[in-house]
């Protein structure tokens, strides 16, 4: 016999106690991998979505926290575009719109000018893409579209108007491929703001070069002073949604492993309490208090192992099923990072040692005398 | 046959207590007061008194399990106070039988006497398994290997206690009412593998008891009232007569 093996032999004893803390813990690691799996599967697609377009920096209203609601001017498009270094510029206006006839409350409205590159890269599997003097008129995506059932000829209504639907597009990006697209005048007209938009992507002529790349930063920064031009992975980072999804999945997952912690500790509690008797005669007979601990811990680490498959797993499942839902399907595709699947599993371990830690010094403190007058 | 207390030649003895007095950490209760005796390698000492009379107590302290409050004892002529390490004097040195057993009830008698293995002399997992059939073979439990305490009788469950105060080949057993929950049959055997414990492998034995078979057979008798000793029997044989006056505390079975 081995230690682990008594350790597993003292969890089965009281087998629905280690079943019912297993899942408790499980159930909070399925959390915290998928708040963070969410958070980063928003960010890796946003960070795909530029990258693909070969986007090197973002150019936004300065010390907009918000960026939905910042605006700079359109006539900035030309500067940008004749400074040197730069070979494409692509301005748009974004907003959030909800769609709730369909249950739908976050679906990305972009306004594009009817000469912009985008229209040309999404590749239109329906109808046709938008033209010059297109009102009233959008296009769906794909994902968007089969989520609320519409085909080209059908309307659609947001801003409390009718929309024809003139084409459906697939994209690479779902933020894209979930996304409605109307030409930039009309969704100016729309959210009533004349002449902005929310930023401009810039791509460099000389993209591989960081220093190019760093100098042609500076220079659009030295145009406006209410603008400000980043780097696109430090724009991802810095999204204000996606920063208050991060910060909302680490205080969850915070809580959640507050939770977890306390509920190993509850359940090694109570099972050295009831085993007072027996740890008293291990140490009667000669255990070491260090054996005495490693078996507690042993114990909590059996269950926390088993947790954090189980949780990695559930968290990976949720991830992956919330993807499918309609109303998120144009945010969340794929399996959360294999990294957080991992950290999820590191996690229920440490949570499982920390909830140990206490009962393990209890049960290693008893005094054999005592402990053996329990029986 | 009243004899002192110290025995003549020290360098015999296994275990020695001197001058011990021992009183309860709420300092009212003097449980042992200025008790000095010693076991010679190889004795069978019982220890017989009434209840609360300090016969526990004094096992206690024999087995490094709790300390005097004043005088020494020493086990191998090794002062305890000066044993930085007494979980590993215990492991290795002393084996303990305790009347309810203590056995570890989700385990098999196999598993319950591979426990002190773990702080013994260095073992593979296969050697343990070995050395605990082996030691259940020894007690007459060859056949109740696997079973749990739960499915085997009070006085298999003690045989497979005492299999495991084997476990690291002590040189000291210390029992503490070993027969007391048994029926006089069982009881007979726990005795007859004590003595064969004695005769085979040398062991030596410290047994409380009250009962006056165990004391008959023991080498000595020290009989403990009110935390003194008041009578140091050298043998058992006296108490073979059948009109003798048995000490106090004593029982016949």
């Amino acid at each position: 016999m081995r230690l682990w093996g008594l350790a597993w032999k003292n969890l089965v004893r009281r087998p629905w106690r280690s079943v019912l803390t297993v899942l408790g813990l499980s159930v909070a690691i399925a959390a915290v991998v998928a708040l963070i799996g969410v958070s980063q599967r928003l960010e890796r697609s946003f960070l795909h979505l530029y990258n693909r377009r070969g986007a090197d920096l973002v150019v936004q209203h300065a010390g907009g926290m918000m960026q939905l609601n910042s605006g700079i001017d359109e006539d900035l498009h030309e500067r940008i575009g004749a400074q040197p270094g730069v070979g494409q510029v692509i301005g748009g206006l974004m907003d959030v719109v909800a769609l709730e006839r369909y249950d739908m409350f976050a679906v990305i409205v972009n306004g594009w000018r009817a000469d912009c590159p985008v229209l040309d890269q999404v590749t239109i599997v329906e109808g046709r893409r938008l033209q010059t003097g297109d009102r009233s008129r959008v296009m769906l995506g794909k994902v968007l579209a089969r989520n609320v059932g519409k085909h080209v000829g059908d309307t659609i209504e947001f801003y409390a108007e009718e929309f024809e639907i003139v084409g459906i597009f697939d994209s690479f990006s779902v933020y894209e491929a979930g996304a409605i697209f109307v030409l930039l005048n009309e969704l100016q007209r729309l959210m009533d703001r004349p002449h902005k938009v929310t930023g401009y992507v810039v791509q460099a002529t000389r993209p591989g070069d960081a220093a190019a790349v760093e100098e042609l930063r500076k220079r659009i920064d030295g145009l406006d002073p209410h603008i400000r031009a980043v780097a696109v992975s430090e724009f991802v980072r810095n999204i204000s949604q996606i920063r208050v999804i991060r910060a909302a999945s680490w205080v969850t997952s915070v809580i959640a492993i507050a939770i977890g912690i306390v509920g190993v500790l509850n359940t090694m509690i109570s099972s050295v309490f009831e085993r007072a008797s027996e740890i008293g005669t291990l140490r009667a007979i000669g255990w070491h208090k260090r054996r005495v601990m490693s078996m507690v811990i042993i114990e909590a680490l059996l269950l926390s192992s088993v947790a954090a498959i189980v949780g990695a797993a559930l968290g990976g499942v949720t991830v992956r099923l919330l993807g499918c839902l309609p109303q998120l399907a144009g945010f969340l595709d794929g399996w959360p990072p294999a990294a957080v699947l991992a950290q999820g599993a590191l996690l229920a371990i440490v949570v499982g040692v920390l909830g140990a830690l206490y009962p393990a010094v209890w049960a290693a403190n008893l005094r054999p005398l005592q402990a053996l007058r329990r029986h | 046959m009243n004899k002192s207390s110290a025995p003549p030649d020290t360098s015999l003895c296994l275990l020695q207590a001197r001058h011990v007095s021992h009183v309860y950490s709420d300092g009212r209760v003097l449980a042992l007061s200025d008790v000095s005796i010693s076991i010679r390698r190889g004795e069978y000492v019982a220890i017989v008194g009434p209840s609360g009379s300090g016969k526990s107590t004094l096992l206690n302290l024999l087995g490094a399990l709790d300390q005097p409050t004043h005088g020494e004892v020493l086990f191998d002529e090794r002062p305890l106070s000066a044993i930085r390490d007494l979980d590993s004097l215990r492991a290795r040195q002393i084996g303990f039988v305790f009347q309810s057993f203590h056995l570890l009830p989700t385990l098999t008698a196999l598993e319950n006497v591979q426990i002190p293995m773990f702080e013994g002399p260095n073992r593979s997992a296969s050697e343990r398994i070995r050395k605990a059939q082996e030691l259940l073979t020894t007690v007459g439990l060859a056949h109740r290997v696997h079973h749990r305490p739960s499915q085997m009788s009070v006085g298999e469950r003690q045989r497979t206690a005492i299999a495991r105060a084997l476990a690291n080949d002590p040189p000291l057993i210390l029992a503490d009412e070993p027969t007391g929950n048994l029926d006089s049959h069982s009881g007979g055997e726990i005795l007859d593998l004590f003595d064969s414990l004695r005769r085979d492998r040398g062991v030596t034995l410290v047994v409380i008891t009250h009962c006056s078979e165990v004391a008959r057979r023991a080498d000595r008798t020290i009989t403990i009232r009110d935390g003194r000793i008041v009578l140091h029997n050298e043998t058992g044989n006296e108490l073979l007569h059948p009109n003798a006056r048995l000490p106090v505390g004593l029982h016949s079975t």
